[in-house]
């Protein structure tokens, strides 16, 4: 039998089932990280676990297309995952017929406002037409995102970085900036997270109110198609 | 402060924010000097109506505006038109921020403690925002605190409006 350490891993890196594994404990110890902090806002577990997965590829020299061939399983489940949305969502039916109007408000102010004042900064500092592009629907989850941008000229794996910092900046911040902004509501405060800060921002309001999960569901699915709408008007008015 | 206050708070620095944008416009069609004397000609006007006469001696008051209105401006105005992106310029004045604290422990006394000399540390790191990855992330962070304020804001708002205020 062979124990040369190199030569198993040399085996293990090549199969789809390392990197399943290291993305699973990576979340798990972001987790687990998460609860330690008393669940605080800032100690959100999926920036923990992508720390620690981006320090495993640079230390190891894994290219991403490798660590993808295992996390492709994660990535599907994202699909199903969005559908059970849908559960918290029919509870709350009668609540957010009752809101159809402020959820509406609510929606297209977040989602103009996100847009707009992202490409107006961009532009502010002089970005290129590719950039722009790129980062213009990154408040929407992140499938959605990476197609729009492909329509639009930019580039998707741009996209996909910022559709991600977009979700944990959210998560992080809404917290702490509607406590201190008074903002009470939780329907307005899951609606508006949702809305910026796509799935991400949703698991965030989950964590703090069923209430506000809900709203932030339905303020997530309702602004990828908006987005769609708007990022490219938007972007022909900056361009 | 209510909800509402907090609100009317954030609109002023998004209203100073958009005087950068406004400026560049502007020199798009008076030159520079000109422009910035049609602005403070058009703010001195209510100034003059309805703001009472400061009560300091006139050496300061014609002091500072030959500092703020006339040195501060001209040459910003100035820079913008010589080709300065509105979002750059908007950041270099920030620099005064820095400045005044340095100025005002050597001439006034005042003391720096470590977390205003954190603080110029910072700031004096802004002008890396011209590479691209940290101007992206002050969009996305900019935006993303806007869109949520924008977001809740609205809803609450037409909550109140339509009579849906959460029981």
């Amino acid at each position: 039998m062979n124990a040369d350490p190199a030569l198993i891993w040399a085996y293990l890196s090549q199969g789809p089932l390392l990197w399943l594994t290291a993305t699973l404990m990576g979340y798990a110890l972001g987790e687990a990280a998460f609860r330690a902090a008393g669940r605080q806002s800032w100690a959100n577990p999926v920036l923990i676990a992508v720390i620690l997965l981006g320090l495993l590829l640079t230390v190891t020299g894994t290219p991403y297309a490798t660590y993808f061939e295992g996390a492709q399983f994660v990535h599907f489940m994202l699909g199903p995952a969005t559908v059970c949305l849908a559960l918290p969502m029919h509870d709350n039916l009668p609540q957010m017929r009752a809101a159809a109007l402020p959820i509406l408000a609510g929606l297209v102010a977040a989602s103009v406002v996100a847009v707009v004042s992202a490409l107006a900064i961009a532009q502010a500092f002089g970005l290129g037409a590719e950039v722009m592009a790129s980062l213009a629907p990154k408040s929407t989850t992140a499938p959605v995102a990476i197609g729009i941008a492909e329509r639009l000229g930019g580039q998707p794996t741009l996209t996909a970085v910022l559709v991600l910092l977009t979700g944990i900046l959210g998560a992080i911040i809404v917290t702490p900036l509607f406590d201190a902004l008074g903002f009470r509501d939780w329907r307005a405060r899951g609606l508006a997270v949702g809305t910026a800060a796509h799935g991400i921002g949703t698991a965030r309001a989950f964590q703090v109110n069923p209430t506000a999960g809900a709203f932030a569901g339905i303020g997530m699915g309702l602004n990828a198609v908006l987005t769609a709408i708007i990022a490219p008007l938007a972007l022909r008015f900056f361009g | 402060m209510q909800g509402g206050d907090r609100g009317l708070v954030l609109l002023v620095p998004v209203l100073w924010g958009l005087n950068f944008p406004a400026t560049a416009l502007m020199l798009d069609h008076y030159p520079p000097l000109l422009a910035a004397t049609l602005r403070f000609v058009l703010l001195a006007i209510p100034a003059i109506l309805f703001v009472p006469f400061p009560q300091v001696k006139l050496r300061w008051l014609v002091g500072t505006a030959l500092g703020l209105g006339v040195m501060q401006f001209s040459f910003l105005y100035l820079g913008m038109a010589t080709g300065m992106p509105a979002g750059l310029a908007s950041l270099v004045l920030q620099a005064s921020v820095p400045f005044t604290i340095l100025l005002a422990a050597a001439f006034l006394g005042e003391r720096l403690t470590p977390l205003r000399l954190a603080g110029i540390g910072i700031v004096a790191h802004l002008p890396l925002l011209r590479e691209h990855g940290l101007a992206l992330l002050v969009a996305i962070v900019v935006s993303t605190v806007l869109a949520l304020v924008a977001g809740a804001g609205a809803f609450i708002f037409v909550a109140r409006l339509t009579g849906q205020e959460e029981r």
